[in-house]
């Protein structure tokens, strides 16, 4: 793999090809619409399908180099993957009503096996992504996800959470350098000090919005009391403003900061990934999202979804070192008979 | 592309593939359609309009949802049709097979249910009662002697709990256990008749596995919008609950006061019982100082107002009293 990556690099200048969205908030409406009319008259059997033409259009709408990302997952395997999660919750709720050791017992087969379930599911959205016929592949092991969820899910506990931005950036490189385009792997090393920077920023924020809206509303409670303002709806309100704060700016905040800098960390062989997404484009979006959804009684969600995809898309280019065409046949062919299209009886996804 | 084969030629390209075995996605304008072979091979078409008219000549078919999805006027009557659908099964569908699986759930379920149930209530909400042990059994004694009409469901079984939280109440529970709280007991005071109405509305609800039935409901209404309006977002669908799960219930309390209204009058006593009694529920239950106007919403409350209840009740029992009155044919 390093052979391929040193020898263009050095020679030529890098190329910058943007990701380009093609989809209209329009066609994406008429697909969910339609996805949830079939899904509710076939009481929940058809959402299977429908995720299946769901992922298919946006990944057919992602565009690099004139060329479309695919996705080929299939419906039989989303739905194997939606009875597995609809028997597991089933399990939880009803077992502690019948006795507690059952429920205890079906506990611990969830924890055992909660990390086998999300690597699977991973690895099987990632084989079924691809880009100029190339598959997507996920490497990383049960055991090592067990131990980057539980074994770091341990000390982020037993630090109040001060460990959680390491938690977080270890699962984010366990997932990055283990997803491969092709034969070529991808690579992540996130900066700590940024991970932590991020988490800091966006608690202050959030905190920020607190510390004002806290002290009006001891302040609103005090007229209150001489009848001004019911108290009940000064409460309500405040909950409602920080609500709307958390959503429109804590959150597109970070996600605009957090995603930047994943991208930005993660390489493919000799090219790298850019990112260029911020903070106050991403609360516009959310911010008209929100609106437009809550006017139109849900009915916009379509055109929210596409309007965000489209922005986090749109913001993404991969800088290029090597010539695509070379590379996508290099790359190509290192797959080989290694390990292509293991479509087994594991093939599940139990993601949404 | 001929019916059935498709054949694709270019620089370099020759290949003849049978149409069924491709996979083409679906027809969007913004997007190239991606036609895929059997044999891992794919083409990306840019113009999408042309290899529609081109598919259009052959056999192949496109699946359901996309030929809904392609003319906005499909998917309105698509629409009007799943309203319609839907809006059938949370009238009727819905409460007709709660009803049903209701009837056949056994009793060992029921009890164990409403033991669980209390127990819960009594970690929180419920206190033993306050009421002298001989109050008790005067009431239960007075209880005992109301003539019930046969009817399949459970035996009522009357237990007092004190409970500041809930005022002046009573409740049925799947088993057919009548909750009665403290407070209703002392507002009713020496007043036997109105006693009994209470009473008579709660084994309505017994009566007719009212506690079972709303049970269901609730569960499928709330699953329901859990996974249909979660992504939308979840107040929406909380709020969405309150207001479909309320009617039911509201439906549950017109059923059980029609139920007393007409224990009461085969037992002699007059129906409007049932009325004052509410009107004092409700003074009872009012928060001191709280303002007239500011019940909760028709829509949203789990209970018709009393006004309204006490119209149907009188309404009701002029129908009975003329059916009566109406020699048998």
């Amino acid at each position: 793999m390093d052979q391929q990556h040193d020898a263009p690099a050095a020679t030529t200048a890098p190329t910058t090809h943007r990701f380009e969205f093609h989809g209209s908030g329009s066609e994406y409406f008429r697909i969910w619409i339609v996805n949830l009319m079939l899904s509710i008259l076939t009481l929940g059997i058809y959402s299977a399908w429908a995720k299946v033409r769901t992922q298919r259009y946006l990944y057919h709408g992602i565009r690099l180099n004139g060329s479309s990302f695919d996705y080929h997952g299939t419906p039989l395997a989303i739905l194997k993957g939606r009875i597995i999660a609809v028997a597991i919750i089933a399990a939880l709720n009803i077992t502690p009503n019948i006795h507690p050791l059952l429920y205890l017992a079906v506990t611990v087969v969830f924890i055992v096996a909660l990390p086998w379930l999300i690597t699977k599911s991973f690895a099987f959205r990632m084989r079924n992504s691809s880009w100029r016929g190339i598959r997507f592949g996920f490497h990383g092991t049960v055991g090592q996800a067990a131990q980057y969820l539980y074994g770091y899910g341990i000390l982020t506990a037993m630090t109040l959470w001060l460990a959680y931005p390491l938690q977080f950036s270890k699962i984010r490189e366990f997932i990055g350098n283990n997803t491969s385009f092709g034969g070529t792997r991808f690579s992540l090393n996130l900066p700590l000090g940024s991970v932590y920077g991020i988490f800091v920023l966006t608690g202050l924020l959030a905190s920020a919005a607190l510390i004002p809206l806290v002290s009006a509303m001891t302040a609103l409670a005090f007229i209150g009391k001489r009848g001004a303002l019911p108290q009940a709806t000064a409460f309500f309100l405040i909950v409602i403003v920080l609500y709307l704060f958390l959503i429109v700016v804590v959150y597109p905040f970070y996600k605009a900061k957090i995603s930047n800098l994943i991208w930005n960390s993660t390489a493919l062989g000799g090219n790298r990934l850019q990112s260029q997404l911020t903070a106050p484009g991403y609360m516009k979006i959310v911010a008209v999202n929100l609106l437009f959804t809550l006017l139109s009684l849900g009915f916009y969600w379509p055109w929210a979804l596409i309007n965000i995809v489209r922005y986090r898309v749109t913001s993404l280019s991969l800088v290029a070192h090597d010539d695509l065409e070379q590379f996508t046949a290099v790359t190509s062919n290192e797959v080989g008979a290694a390990g292509e299209e293991v479509s087994s009886a594991f093939d599940f996804d139990i993601s949404l | 592309m001929t019916s059935a084969i498709c054949y694709v030629r270019g620089d370099g390209i020759s290949r003849t593939e049978l149409l069924r075995t491709l996979s083409i996605s679906e027809h969007f304008a913004t997007q190239a359609r991606i036609v895929r072979f059997p044999d891992g091979a794919y083409c990306e078409v840019d113009d999408s309009a042309a290899l529609g008219r081109m598919l259009r000549q052959t056999d192949h078919r496109s699946s359901i949802a996309e030929y809904i999805g392609r003319s906005w006027k499909k998917i309105a009557g698509a629409l009007v049709l799943l309203m319609g659908i839907l809006t059938t099964a949370y009238v009727w569908g819905l409460p007709l097979a709660a009803r049903l699986i209701a009837d056949r759930v056994p009793v060992t379920v029921l009890s164990y249910i409403t033991k669980q149930s209390l127990s819960v209530l009594d970690q929180g909400w419920l206190h033993p009662s306050k009421l002298p042990h001989k109050r008790q059994e005067r009431v239960r004694a007075l209880l005992a002697k109301v003539k019930l009409p046969p009817g399949p469901g459970p035996q009522p079984k009357i237990i007092f709990r004190d409970s500041p939280a809930l005022g002046a109440n009573a409740f049925a529970l799947p088993d057919g256990t009548i909750l009665i709280i403290d407070r209703l007991v002392e507002i009713a005071g020496n007043n036997r008749k109105e006693l009994i109405a209470v009473y008579a509305h709660e084994v309505g609800h017994v009566h007719h596995r009212h506690a079972l039935r709303q049970l269901i409901q609730n569960s499928v209404v709330s699953a329901f919008l859990a996974v249909y309006l979660g992504d939308v977002s979840s107040i929406a669908g909380a709020l969405a609950g309150m207001v479909l799960q309320s009617k039911y219930s509201r439906d549950f309390e017109r059923m059980a006061d029609r139920y007393a209204a007409e224990v009461l009058m085969d037992n002699g006593l007059p129906p409007e019982a049932l009325g004052t009694m509410l009107k004092k529920i409700e003074a009872s239950n009012k928060v001191p100082g709280a303002r007239q106007d500011d019940a909760i919403p028709d829509y949203i409350s789990t209970h018709p107002s009393t006004e309204e209840r006490m119209k149907d009740i009188k309404a009701f029992t002029g129908r009975r009293a003329q059916d009566k009155d109406r020699p048998a044919p």
